[in-house]
């Protein structure tokens, strides 16, 4: 048994070291947390874990500050049944929501060792009621995505809105710009199983999701001029997006993934188009002599919103597809720009200057009000999670440039410091389970 | 038994009974595999010799005096030898969003396009590019960096 933990400790240790590219850091929180116990799930299997499923649980559930999470040295017992709950154990302890759950091999054949089932319940302490019964399925070597997965369906069972406890960032890493050496990453939204989809001697810029979660869109340098290239998650292979003269830049996705907004500048003047991937045709859809950049769609890919500076100093604007119509969005200050909708596309985000400091602002578009969300400087590229929950942009921390984020509220904020410190440019993915 | 003990007994009942004939909801969770793609650059012009950098004010895509004469006077060596070609990068520094300043560095270059134009340079013979924050001379975040990365680079090749 004792061989066995350390062994299970000594593979946490070193996945733990492999995959830290980046590591979440929060530096404020909520004040009146929900208090919630995740009791150690019980492990029915003969292969050691690998990581325990308690632990990545409590995390992700700490991550937002919403809650405080009951450690298991301080339980007065540890049930992984239900028979074997008693209430009265957890209201001493003022704990207002419970999990328990086990984990067993899905067969017995040697073959199949790898698949493994968790089962779990979450119960309301104060009115004595179990809320919810499930299992996950997955594999041994996905035991933190399982983790995740639970971490999901409590805290939609528990708040009633979807967690983004499985949903994964895409960012650029710029640390060995000396080098040469740029690449494009993605890892879960805390930071850990960071892995690199491109590496490239060009700048790369610009990543954004296709809203299925399989393919992705970026901007690369590589043939000397801004490009925009779609690639397959899965299998790396990569298209580039019928090239035109000048910037090709900016490049996001339609809802039904048939169209890409982005930007192209002809004789040197940026506006936005839409492209048909299929049909591989571009369509102008605003002409300006100023510069037209920065687009984001509408979740229904009805409208939508860019940056111009065709008041003299960039400010946002939304646009109607149906009948071309154009409105100014923002009025406060002489810098606001790269704006993305919220998932009720009432709010928009963008970066907003003020005294020469850049800010992420929330804003309702009806009634134009507007808060400043960061206390930071040199914010930018602000990127909703699918819940529109949380807002991760890009900043500078400790003079090294790390991504950060902010609950919509501007409660809870946190960071993911680069251990190499020059990450950048973040897109957080929509759902993917 | 009240109206609302009534209420609470039977919205228990009914979570029971629906609870047990439901069933557990089954879920899976699978780890996607991912590839990496390595990416060598190679594109023409991309060893070529400097012919001078040229500063800009910030927010702003408008050549001062002395860059302007300094110009006039590269138009001038350039027509004198036709053979060359050029790359002209667009460059600015990093405060602000990072697309926007790929379109401002970009009409960067082609201020420095059209007054090599006006000064006798074919249009044939340029390339332009802009490369908005990405390729800054000095890293540094503060103002003397900021007035070193917003530029244009004229290369020849």
């Amino acid at each position: 048994m004792l061989r066995k933990l350390i062994f299970s400790i000594s593979i946490f240790i070193l996945a733990f070291s492999i995959f830290a590219e980046l590591r979440i850091e929060i530096t404020k929180g909520s004040k009146d947390p929900i208090k919630l116990a995740i009791v150690p799930i019980e492990w029915a299997i003969d292969s050691p874990a690998s990581i325990y499923l308690h632990e990545v649980i409590t995390k992700d559930l700490e991550f937002l500050g919403e809650y405080s999470i009951l450690r298991p040295e301080k339980m007065l017992s540890l049930p992984s049944v239900e028979e074997e709950l008693f209430y009265r154990d957890w209201r001493l302890l003022d704990v207002d929501y419970l999990l328990l759950g086990r984990a067993e091999s899905l067969s017995t054949s040697k073959e199949f060792l790898d698949d493994i089932e968790v089962s779990y319940s979450i119960y309301d302490v104060s009115r004595q009621k179990r809320l919810h019964k499930a299992y996950i399925r997955g594999s041994l070597s996905s035991l933190r995505s399982l983790a995740h997965g639970i971490s999901d369906s409590i805290y939609k069972k528990i708040s009633g809105i979807k967690g983004i406890f499985s949903t994964r960032i895409l960012y650029v890493d710029g640390s060995n710009y000396s080098k040469n050496l740029y690449q494009l990453r993605a890892c879960d939204f805390d930071g850990m199983r960071d892995l690199v989809l491109v590496s490239s001697d060009a700048p790369i810029i610009s990543p954004s999701w296709s809203s299925d979660g399989k393919l992705i869109a970026y901007v690369s340098f590589e043939s000397g001029t801004s490009n925009i290239y779609i690639q397959s998650i899965k299998t790396g292979e990569r298209l580039l997006i019928d090239p035109q003269e000048g910037l090709n830049s900016a490049p996001v996705w339609s809802s039904n993934n048939k169209f890409l907004a982005a930007v192209l500048s002809q004789n040197g003047n940026s506006d936005i188009y839409r492209y048909n991937i299929k049909k591989k045709l571009w369509k102008r859809l605003t002409d300006h002599y100023a510069i037209d950049t920065e687009p984001d769609w509408s979740k229904n890919s009805k409208k939508l919103l860019f940056t111009s500076n065709r008041s003299g100093s960039p400010q946002i604007y939304e646009l109607k597809l149906s009948n071309g119509r154009m409105k100014r969005l923002t009025f406060k200050g002489s810098y606001n720009a790269r704006a993305r909708y919220l998932p009720n596309g009432k709010d928009i985000v963008y970066v907003h200057r003020e005294n020469g400091v850049f800010h992420i602002a929330k804003q309702n578009i009806r009634t134009g009000e507007m808060t400043i969300l960061t206390d930071t400087n040199l914010d930018e590229s602000p990127t909703v999670a699918p819940n529109g929950n949380l807002i991760m942009y890009a900043t500078q921390h400790k003079e090294r440039k790390v991504l950060a984020g902010i609950s919509i509220d501007g409660i809870t904020s946190f960071v993911l410091p680069s251990t190499s410190g020059e990450v950048r440019d973040p897109s957080w993915s929509p759902f993917l389970n | 038994m009240n109206i609302l003990q009534v209420i609470f007994f039977s919205s228990v009942l009914i979570c029971s009974v629906i609870g047990c004939s439901v069933g557990p909801a089954y879920e899976t969770a699978s780890d996607s595999s991912v590839s990496a793609t390595t990416i060598n650059s190679s594109y023409e012009g991309s060893t070529s010799k400097s012919q001078g950098i040229y500063l800009f004010d910030y927010d702003s895509s408008a050549l001062n005096t002395t860059s302007s004469n300094k110009i006039k006077v590269l138009a001038q060596e350039l027509n004198s030898n036709s053979s060359l070609r050029l790359r002209i990068e667009g460059h600015c520094d990093e405060r602000g969003t990072r697309e926007y300043n790929l379109a401002l560095g970009e009409r960067r270059a082609q201020t420095v396009r059209e007054l090599l134009i006006i000064n006798g340079v074919a249009s044939k013979r340029i390339i332009t590019v802009s490369y908005g924050e990405e390729k800054p001379i000095n890293t540094d975040s503060n103002n003397n960096a900021w007035a070193m990365n917003r530029r244009v680079e004229v290369k020849a090749f």
